[in-house]
Formats: C-alpha cells, structure tokens, sequence
C-alpha cells in the first residue's frame, strides 16, 4: 500500500506547492538581497525586435474583433497575420474590414479547412520578422502582453516563450471557475516554476511566442492535437531553451460545459502519449544529438506525474476498495483537508506574484473544491492515457481534417 | 433633361405664326441674308450678345431683339436701339415656353436698317468655331501635356457666368500627379517600391507534417519532395494542396500580400501612392442650348 501511496503523497498532492513556495521564497530573498545590496533597477521594456503576431481560427467571428482590438497598436514593430482556416460564418470578412482600416494586417483565408498547425504554417511565408507570436482568436491580451513575451528572446539561446493563459470567463458557472484556479495554479505557477528549473515543456497555443529562426529550423508546427507541445518539444530538441513570462497575460475563453472540458482535457491527455511517450522519446536518450539533461528531466517529469501517477491513484483506489475499514473516511478527509490547505497555500504564492490579486483571490476561494474537480479529471486522465496507449484515440479526433489525419504519421 | 424639356417646347413653337413645324417653307422676301437653307417664320423675344476678339461677352452691346425667322442653318432677327454690331460673331439668346434663354453662336453674315429697326441675318457657326462647344465649357485632356483644361480662360468663362448665360457645376474630382497635376495611370504595386513586376508565388501544404511552402522548396530535382519530413513522390490531391502565397517585387524583393495603388504620372513620370495623389476640382459649366432642328421639326 505504502508503495501505491507515497509518490501521490509526497509528489502528487504538493507538486505545484513545493515548487511555488520554494520559488516565492527564492524570489523574496532574492529581492532582500538587492533591497541590501543592490540599487533599484527600473523596469523598462528595453528589448523591442519586430513580430508577427498570427491569428489563426475557424468560425470565430464573434471574437475575433475582440481579439483584434486587444493587440492593435500594443507593440509598435508588429504585423498581423489573421488565417481563417475555412470557416464557415463571416470571420474573413470581420477580419478583412479591420485590416482595411489598420495598417500592417494580412488576411489569409482559406477554402477548405487544413487544420491549426497548417493554419499556423501558412502564416509563416508572409512573416519576415523575428519573432513569431501565436494568439487564439478567442482570446485578447493584457496590456503589454507583448513587451513581456519578447524579453527573454534578448538571450539568443531562447527559442520559445511561453505567455500565462487565463481565464477570461472566469465566474461564468462553476466549470468555469474552477478551471480558473486550475489555471492559476498550473499554468501562472507552475510553469513559473518549471520555467525556473528548465524544465518548461509547453508553449501555450493561445498565446506564446517562437524566434523565427527556430520555428524555420524544425519545420513549423506539426499536425495536432497537441501541436503546441509537439513544436515546443522539437524546438528543445534542437537546442534552444524555452522560458516562461509570467506577467505576459492572455485571457481565453474556457469551456463553460463539463462535456467540452472533458473533451479538452482528454485532447490533452493523449498529447502527453503522442508525444512525450512515442515521437520525442530520444529527448531522453544520452546518445540523441542536443542532449542536455534537463530535457531527460522533462521527460521523467511527464511520464511520472502525467502517467504513472494516474495509474498509482487509481491502483490505490482499489486496493482501497478491496481492503475497505472504519478509518477509511477519516484517512480520505485528511487527503482532503490537507490538499486545500496546500491548495491555500498555493494560492497564497499566486497572490505574491498576481498582477490582479482582488480577482485571483475570489477565484481561490473555489480551492475546497479542487480535490473533487481533480478526482474528476484524474479520471478523465485515465480513460485518455488508456485509450491513447492502446488504440491511439487521438489520430481520429475531429480536431484535425479527415484528409489531414488520414495523411499524416500515426505516432 | 432640362435641355430635352426646351427641346419639346420649342417644337411647340413655330405654331404661332405660321403653320406648325414641317409645313411648306415660307418665303420671305424681305429677307436680308442669302440662305439656301428652308426658312420658317419665327417670332420671339430674343437676347444678343456680341462676342469680342478675347471670347468675352459685350456687354456693353448687349441688347434685345425679336426674332423674324429660323432656317437649320441661321436666323434673322430685328433689334431697335443699335445702328450696327462691332463684331461678326454673337451670342443669341432665345426665350423657349418656360421662360429661359436658350443660346447659340451665330457669324452676322448681313445687317440693314429697316424701318428704323436694325435687321440683322446671322448664320449657327460650325462646332470647331462655336463658343459654347464642350471642350470650351468643360476640362478636357490636353494631348501634349497630359493635363486637364477647358478651352477658354477661366476668367472669360466667369465673365459669361456673372451674365447668366453659363451656370457652373463640380463635374468631377479626379486624383491627379501631385507634382504637376497630370494625368497618371493606376496600378497594384509594390508596397515598397511601387513597382508593377509582380510575381504571385504558390505555396504548398503538405498534409502529413502540416509544412506550408514554396513550390521551389519542394520542387527541386524535378521530383516533389517535402523538404521537411523528406518524403518523395507526392501526388497532389492526395498529399498536398496548394495555396495562394505572397507577391513578390522583382524589382526591390519585398514581398507580402497587400499591394499597394500607385499612381504613375504620364507627363512627369513621377510614381506616388493613392494617399499622395492630388484631389483635383473640375467644374464644368452648363448652358441651355438652342437647337435649331429641334424648332424647325422634321421636315
């Protein structure tokens, strides 16, 4: 039992915790230290190379002025570049008459859908600069989004940064608002964390930032789901680092129905098999060229909290189940108590570093949930790493064309 | 439609002292000038402006008359308070039903007294010597210089407005050279350069790794192969598809898919944007003509 119950103990239940509290504690001695010794530098956004900033849907007309209107005239080197990937409703035209009226706004449009990454890809010959930014169309940015997300490409090392994704809908219904904290929590925090520790394997499709230069050298996006990861997986591969700008904020809207955030959250999960266990498992390989270990990390990070500890909990369960006694409410209610209570405590670390912390507050106060939402998507997380292993579930979704994943590599 | 109105009405108006339009001529033999043309008796209130050698009008001569007779080719006319025109050339100005003067360039070909009344014949000039032909009266393409004008001066063509026998209207507000006001030619260029040597490239998808490029990239050896993944042998359709990529400059290399309108000036050759182009103001002026075969009717 000790076996099935301690890495959910000591790794599961507190990874987004210890990584949080050691940064934040890290972060306040580091400033105690330049308080003592060090003269206030300013913040200025002193790096400014030229971007391309791609919009890529399908059928997102309704948002995509929104979206539009949230990056004209942010950032004074940029273009845009808005591709409808075949939609169906007037999202050209909305884009077209924008464009019309702004400088600098490219509309790509196209006939038959060809799916995101080659909608990403098409954007590409019509980018001469250095920085290419990725925005979803159903979501908008926070002021100076975009100074934040081009500073750490000073460093020539870097390849991908990745944005914090928010909730932009956040006290829509309960689905809604837990997802908030979910975001708080994995992608503000713990990304900030795995940021610091190299060990950052994801640039956010809604709002993240490639070098040119990197995206040029492994091809572009490759076809999805998950091509974000996929793309931020190759650009380590080959050598680049991938960081994370916490304060480079984008608000996107969350699925508002439990059935599509399954669906989501399923998507997700096969992305962690596709890829993390098939295509890019030489990442870990002493032998592969670019080795470095925190890719290896990176890796050992996924497999073992994405994968084995799903089937450690579940494996749990039953063996609970199986050797079921009078203490078994009590010992689950301190799970429960002891997990809002670091839940609390992360929130604590989000507060520390939020840009917003009245809003983030309120969201928090869903943390007495979490445990029940988590249980949920552990579920969920079973039945996607299951099926993926098995079946490979991802190569019929519908979030790629048929003709597209009838062509491609099934991984 | 101002204009057809005093046509109708004037094929009205022979009725009054004679039979209606398309009767038998009538000879007068009074008749002064030596028109071959069928003559028809014409009797109304009529205005005269002489014409001077600069294609001003007299005013000081101006006077009224009464008309006596129309032919297709001119008219006579008896005037009282003048002894003689200075001029051969004059602007008439007869009064139609509605109450407007209709005009026409008439020649004098003769003049006498008559009565104590000057009878005057007087010839339509031909539309190459008529003050109130078009190219006069509205901005016209000069050939040699590639730049708009009307035929007269503008200070001779006001001269006629504060008379009130032309009436000035905005015609038209062309986009002309900003540097000589020319006429230009408009085309799609380059953003960068202006230039009209575009070359529309196609892009290829290819399916299977989501790769969007040139069909240079992929069309190398003269087999298709995906310089990204490196598969051969790719049938389009099945493996890939293309899309519409940028225009590229030949002459400057810019590249990008929002073409900008360029102007290039016929005269100068100087090459601008739409934005810089000169809003010019034509202003025509309109004036109520006299047709003579309209008020003869068909004969």
């Amino acid at each position: 039992m000790l076996v099935l119950l301690l890495p959910i103990l000591f790794l599961e239940i507190p990874r987004y915790t210890l990584g949080a509290v050691a940064l934040c504690l890290g972060h306040m001695l580091y400033q105690l230290f330049n308080y003592c010794f060090r003269s206030p530098s300013p913040c200025v956004f002193d790096y400014c190379p030229t971007i391309t900033v791609v919009v890529a849907g399908l059928n997102e007309a309704k948002t995509l002025p929104h979206t539009l209107e949230s990056l004209w005239g942010t950032y004074p080197r940029m273009n845009i570049v808005v591709v409808d990937d075949g939609s169906t409703d007037e999202m050209t035209s909305i884009a077209q008459s924008f464009a019309d009226a702004h400088e600098g706004v490219i509309v790509l449009s196209r006939a038959e859908r060809g799916g995101k990454s080659s909608a990403l890809n098409y954007a590409l010959p019509f980018a001469d600069d250095e920085i290419v930014v990725c925005v979803d169309s159903d979501s908008h940015l926070a002021p100076n989004a975009l100074w934040e997300i081009v500073q750490p490409f000073r460093d020539p090392r870097v390849g991908a940064v990745s944005g914090t994704v928010l909730a932009r809908n956040a006290f829509c219904n309960l689905v809604t608002w837990l997802q908030a904290f979910e975001y708080l929590r994995c992608i503000f925090l713990g990304r900030m964390f795995a940021s610091k520790i190299d060990i950052l394997g994801i640039t956010s499709g809604a709002f993240g930032a490639f070098r040119r230069e990197a995206l040029d050298r492994v091809g572009g996006w490759d076809v999805g789901p998950g091509e974000d990861g996929d793309l931020t997986l190759r650009i380590r591969k080959s050598g680049y680092r991938v960081l994370f700008a916490p304060y480079a904020q984008c608000f996107t809207n969350v699925p508002t129905h439990f059935w599509r955030l399954l669906k989501q959250r399923r998507r997700w999960e096969w992305a962690v098999i596709t890829f993390e266990c098939r295509k890019h498992v030489d990442m870990g390989s002493p032998l592969s060229p670019n080795f470095r270990f925190a890719n290896l990390l990176l890796l050992i990070e996924r497999w073992t909290f994405n994968v084995l500890l799903t089937f450690l909990f579940w494996a749990y369960l039953v063996w609970l189940a199986f050797h079921w006694h009078a203490n078994v409410p009590l010992q689950l209610f301190t799970y429960y108590v002891i997990y809002v209570a670091l839940d609390f405590l992360t929130l604590g670390v989000i507060l520390y570093y939020s840009l917003d912390p009245k809003r983030d507050l309120i969201i928090g106060l869903i943390a007495p949930l979490m445990p029940f939402y988590q249980f949920v998507l552990r579920a969920v997380s079973l039945w996607a790493i299951t099926e993926e292993i098995f079946v490979r579930s991802s190569f019929r979704d519908t979030f790629v064309p048929e003709h597209v994943r009838n062509a491609t590599w099934h991984w | 439609m101002l204009y057809d109105s005093a046509l109708n009405l004037f094929c009205d108006a022979p009725s009054v002292d004679v039979g209606p339009c398309g009767s038998a001529p009538y000879e007068n033999p009074k008749a002064a000038e030596r028109r071959v043309a069928a003559r028809y008796l014409f009797t109304k209130p009529m205005a005269v402006i002489p014409i001077l050698p600069d294609h001003s009008p007299d005013s000081a001569f101006r006077g009224d008359a009464i008309s006596s007779d129309i032919s297709a080719s001119g008219m006579g006319f008896e005037i009282d308070a003048l002894r003689s025109f200075p001029g051969r050339r004059m602007l008439i100005g007869v009064e139609g039903d509605d109450g407007l003067l209709y005009y026409a360039t008439v020649e004098v070909r003769n003049q006498c007294e008559c009565e104590g009344r000057l009878r005057v014949g007087v010839r339509f000039v031909p539309h190459n010597n008529d003050l109130l032909r078009w190219e006069n009266l509205f901005p016209t393409l000069q050939p040699c210089s590639y730049q708009f004008a009307t035929g007269l001066p503008e200070s001779t063509l006001r001269r006629w407005v504060e008379i009130g026998v032309l009436e000035p209207f905005l015609a038209d507000r062309p986009l002309l050279c900003p540097r000589c006001h020319a006429l230009p030619t408009y085309h799609q260029g380059c953003k960068q350069c202006g230039s009209a040597r575009l070359d529309n490239q196609r892009l290829i998808h290819h399916f299977p790794c989501a790769y969007v490029g040139y069909t240079e990239e992929f069309d190398r050896t003269g087999e298709m192969i995906c310089p990204k993944c490196r598969v051969r042998n790719l049938v389009v359709g099945a493996d890939y598809e293309y899309l519409q990529g940028p225009h590229r400059c030949a002459d400057c290399g810019w590249s990008g898919t929002d073409l900008e309108t360029v102007g290039y000036c016929l005269a100068c050759h100087w090459r601008f944007t739409l934005r810089q182009a000169w809003q010019a103001e034509f202003i025509g002026y309109h004036v109520n003509r006299l047709d003579p075969l309209a008020i003869i009717g068909p004969t």
